[in-house]
């Protein structure tokens, strides 16, 4: 397990600095959009947008500008903010909880509801509950992120004011930010589940429980579900890759200042160290779950071992 | 029986995962105001004829609130204030909303201004709310020498930093030597860099400045160089004063653990504060011992959190305009842009290298359509390339440029003139070119309704408009470098110079997106920009806008309506200048 893990880490270093280069290649030879402009502001003369190139070390080559960035990248150092001049890594330490919250209360939410309408729709076969919930779970598949989010926040904090319009990181704050964007993976989740699901049910072993006695809820949520499971961790995996991408939108919506909205401005704003230092991160956390998942195999299933 | 407990354990789980967070108490429900229903004070449009631009030798006169009280709110109480307006109350926390992207708050470094800047940074001079010129802020009044050549700033005494050190003479030196010092590259530093020589202090509240020649834009620049405290500065260091800034303002910001970047800034009253502008009623410290600045660029998130209370003071997009003007609860205030929004040409480039296909383009443009299209009716017909609150915008000059107003068939003309005829699929070409040209525009509402109805309008005249959609610092890059044909933007500035930033030969390259080149209007641009006599200086202003509207390097279309909401429910005191802009020295919560 050790040697698998070390492993993994060894060869996701090159990984990482494969995308941080295509990432820094990509923003300053193929994004159109002058970063010391942007930061000179709309009637800054020549004189000084060059000078803030100068001072951003925009005007040296390519090549060399890499070299710099990878030498500070080794000590730690993902530079400054060019529209903030806050250090890079702090402006990550403070969007990381936000985003840290919001899909981590999310997952939960995939996870149990995809479970759920998974275990649900697959127990009771072609019945109306399994019709009503394959449509809906299609239908909130389909749904854009951005239109859910809206249509939640006019009618549960617009027209009911039961909930925040402007998210936050207390539970009622996060309710709607979480069920805008965890609801259409929790219904992918929900048909992946079903699926896997009617095939447990259909096995021998099944069968075997129900005739020994075993109480019905016993059979379908510890006999079936358990051997669910392993294509749900790998599910898992991706989700979280998938919500950390997702967030973006969601983050905008509910005026959440996480990683997808530092992203987002970062972008528009071409503050190229926010950028990188933020595709970086979500790399390495993207990786750190796929392990995570691989990892997790071996303890869903016993039979499963990583070599 | 087995299969309904499963079903009903199930359902419960699956309850209590989607609502596990709803069982803390409903947020309040805003609850129809039994309270006075203040209103806003909107000061009126300034009359372009008085002299905005040159200072006042002595401590300037002010609009008078009062009298603009119930002119120009845009939306009327609904109800009638059932008891006597209460004086304003202390305490509570007011939220409201920057919709612009995140930036820093020091003023050496600023790209663009937020709301958090406003409050915690005051400034020798400001604009008056109705835009028609200075008025004092932190220096009392400002004397200009005869020849022009220096002028003396007066400071209001016992002005304090809100790190307790003093706002003095020397205070002020070391802010304006480091504003003009070209290695710091502050925004500021385009004009003073080379326009102050000296900065002297004969006493604690004076202070001189030495110019290299006349300059009528030097207070248009010093009114947004807010003042820092030196003591502070030094000791946190340039790369790290943005997180914890010290200006002299009515709020302050305690630390960086107060600014949460793209989220949200928190400030706290000054209670020492006691250098407003005049035209305040409040004269001391502000009222609530908060304000939360909630970064919300998403239109819809910003509109619904004011409707529900969440932020009380906010930006109206115009898609939201109808519905915040029959919601009750909220008081809408109506201003106007400082500047135009325009089509612009490469004028260096075929074909818009030639005057008359200029013209042509421009006789096209229905403005009117424009304006109901793009903007719903908010916004007003523009001819000429200054907007009626810019100082020295001329009636004569926009009659002038109405004279190229809509008219397809004149347009034809001039095409066919310059040898551009219809194809067999209605393309104008010319030696077997065709009209064709590709229309740069940030695709945002309402810019890309704008873009279509342009490309319908001038596809009526044959020409063919390729869309080309962009975001906007790729839109700028591409026009910086040139490579461009036709673009959809905006420039506002208070200042007449937005001409200069536009249309300076010495700008190609830089903010003169289109290139053009002309040296009687480089000329008349350089004469105003040092002409302080205002009648004089209006002389040169719509001599400028005669070469431009004549050389059709652009086609203005629009200046837009800006709007503002609050809660008047929630908050009283509200004030706002003439481009909607929020005002909070008075501001006050009703219930704090």
């Amino acid at each position: 397990m050790i040697n698998y893990i070390v492993r993994r880490l060894l060869i996701s270093i090159p990984l990482v600095l494969a995308l941080v280069a295509v990432v820094f290649l990509l923003l300053r030879t193929l994004v159109p959009g002058d970063p010391a402009q942007v930061l000179a502001g709309e009637t800054a003369s020549l004189e000084r947008i060059q000078q803030i190139r100068v001072h951003q070390g925009l005007d040296k080559p390519l090549p060399i500008q890499f070299g710099i960035f990878l030498l500070h990248l080794a000590q730690g150092d993902l530079g400054r903010s060019s529209i903030s001049n806050e250090l890079v890594t702090e402006r990550l330490w403070v969007a990381l909880p936000i985003t840290l919250a919001l899909t981590s209360s999310t997952f939960v939410y995939i996870m149990l509801l995809g479970l759920i309408i998974g275990v649900v729709t697959a127990y009771w076969q072609d019945t109306w509950v399994d019709n009503l919930l394959r449509v809906v779970s299609v239908f909130s598949a389909s749904m854009p992120t951005f239109w859910l989010g809206l249509m939640l926040m006019l009618l549960f904090a617009v027209t009911l004011g039961w909930l925040p319009v402007i998210g936050d990181l207390s539970p009622r704050g996060l309710i709607l930010p979480t069920l805008t964007l965890g609801t259409g993976s929790a219904a992918g989740l929900g048909r992946l589940v079903r699926a896997n699901m009617l095939d447990v049910l259909s096995s021998d072993y099944i069968r075997a429980a129900r005739a020994k006695g075993a109480r019905e809820a016993s059979v379908v949520l510890r006999h079936a579900l358990s051997n669910t499971l392993i294509p749900v961790v790998t599910i898992a995996g991706f989700t979280i890759g998938g919500l950390l991408g997702g967030a973006v939108i969601t983050e905008s919506i509910f005026g959440l200042g996480g990683l997808g909205t530092l992203a987002i401005t970062a972008i528009k704003t071409r503050d190229y160290a926010v950028i990188q230092a933020d595709v970086l991160f979500i790399c390495v956390v993207y990786l750190a779950i796929n392990l995570l998942a691989d990892i997790t195999y071996g303890f869903v299933d016993p039979r499963i071992r990583l070599q | 029986m087995k299969q309904r407990s499963l079903f009903i354990a199930l359902s419960q789980v699956m309850i209590v995962s989607v609502l596990l967070g709803a069982c803390a108490a409903p947020a309040a429900v805003p609850t129809a105001t039994i309270a006075p229903a203040p209103t806003a004070v909107v000061f009126p449009t300034a009359a372009p004829t008085t002299a905005p631009t040159v200072a006042p030798t002595t401590a300037p006169a002010t609009a008078a609130p009062t009298t603009a009280a119930t002119t120009a709110a845009t939306a009327a109480p609904t109800t009638a204030p059932t008891t006597a307006p209460a004086g304003p109350t202390k305490g509570g926390t007011l939220t409201i909303v920057d919709n612009v992207d995140y930036a820093t708050m020091d003023p050496f470094n600023l790209t663009w201004t937020n709301p958090a800047y406003g409050l915690m940074y005051d400034f020798l001079v400001v604009y008056k709310p109705d835009y028609s010129g200075f008025a004092s802020n932190l220096a009392d009044s400002w004397t200009f020498a005869a020849d022009n050549l220096s002028v003396t700033f007066n400071l209001h005494p016992g002005v304090k930093f809100q790190d307790g050190t003093p706002m003095d003479a020397a205070a002020v030196k070391w802010n304006i030597d480091r504003y003009r010092d070209k290695k710091v590259a502050s925004p500021a530093s385009d004009v003073l860099g080379g326009l102050v020589t000296d900065v002297s202090t004969p006493d604690d509240h004076t202070v001189v400045l030495k110019l290299s020649q006349p300059s009528a834009i030097l207070l248009d620049t010093i009114s947004g160089m807010g003042m820092v405290s030196p003591t502070a500065f030094q000791k946190i260091g340039a790369d790290n004063y943005g997180q914890s800034p010290v200006g002299t303002g009515p709020y302050f910001i305690k630390g960086p653990t107060d600014q949460v970047a793209n989220d949200h800034r928190t400030l706290t009253r000054n209670p020492d504060y006691a250098w407003p502008p005049t035209w305040f009623d409040n004269k001391g410290a502000v009222y609530p011992d908060t304000v939360v600045v909630k970064q919300l660029t998403d239109d819809a998130t910003m509109f619904s959190a004011l409707q529900t209370g969440q932020v009380q003071v906010a930006p109206i997009p115009t898609q939201f305009l109808d519905q915040a003007r029959k919601d009750s609860n909220l008081t809408v205030v109506q201003g106007i842009e400082n500047g135009i929004q325009y089509i612009g040409f490469n004028n260096q480039a075929a074909p818009f290298d030639n005057k008359n296909v200029r013209q042509a383009i421009g006789y096209a443009i229905n403005r009117d359509e424009l304006v109901k299209v793009g903007w719903n009716n908010e916004a007003d017909p523009i001819y000429g390339p200054l907007s009626p609150s810019q100082f020295g915008y001329s009636q004569n000059a926009e009659t002038v440029a109405r004279k190229q107003s809509y008219n397809p068939d004149t347009a034809k003309k001039m095409l066919a003139a310059e040898g551009w005829v219809p194809g067999s699929d209605g393309i104008l070409a010319k030696a077997g070119k065709k009209l064709e040209v590709r229309f740069l525009f940030v695709p945002d509402d309402p810019s890309k309704r704008v873009a279509e109805t342009i490309q319908s309008q001038l596809a009526d005249i044959g020409v063919k408009i390729d869309l080309a959609p962009e975001d906007i610092a790729a839109l700028k890059d591409e026009t910086k470098k040139g490579t461009h044909q036709m673009f959809l933007l905006y420039i506002t500035l208070a200042d007449p110079r937005s001409m200069c930033f536009q249309f300076c030969s010495a700008n190609i390259g830089g903010t003169d997106r289109t290139r053009f080149k002309n040296d009687d209007l480089d000329k008349a641009l350089a004469a105003m920009d040092s002409e302080l006599n205002p009648d004089k200086r209006k002389a040169l202003v719509e001599a400028a806008e005669m070469i431009i509207i004549d050389q059709r390097p652009e086609i203005p279309i629009a200046v837009k309506h800006l709007f503002y909401g609050y809660r008047k429910d929630m908050v009283g005191g509200m004030k706002f200048d003439v481009l909607a802009g929020a005002q909070y020295q008075d501001a006050y919560l009703l219930k704090p």
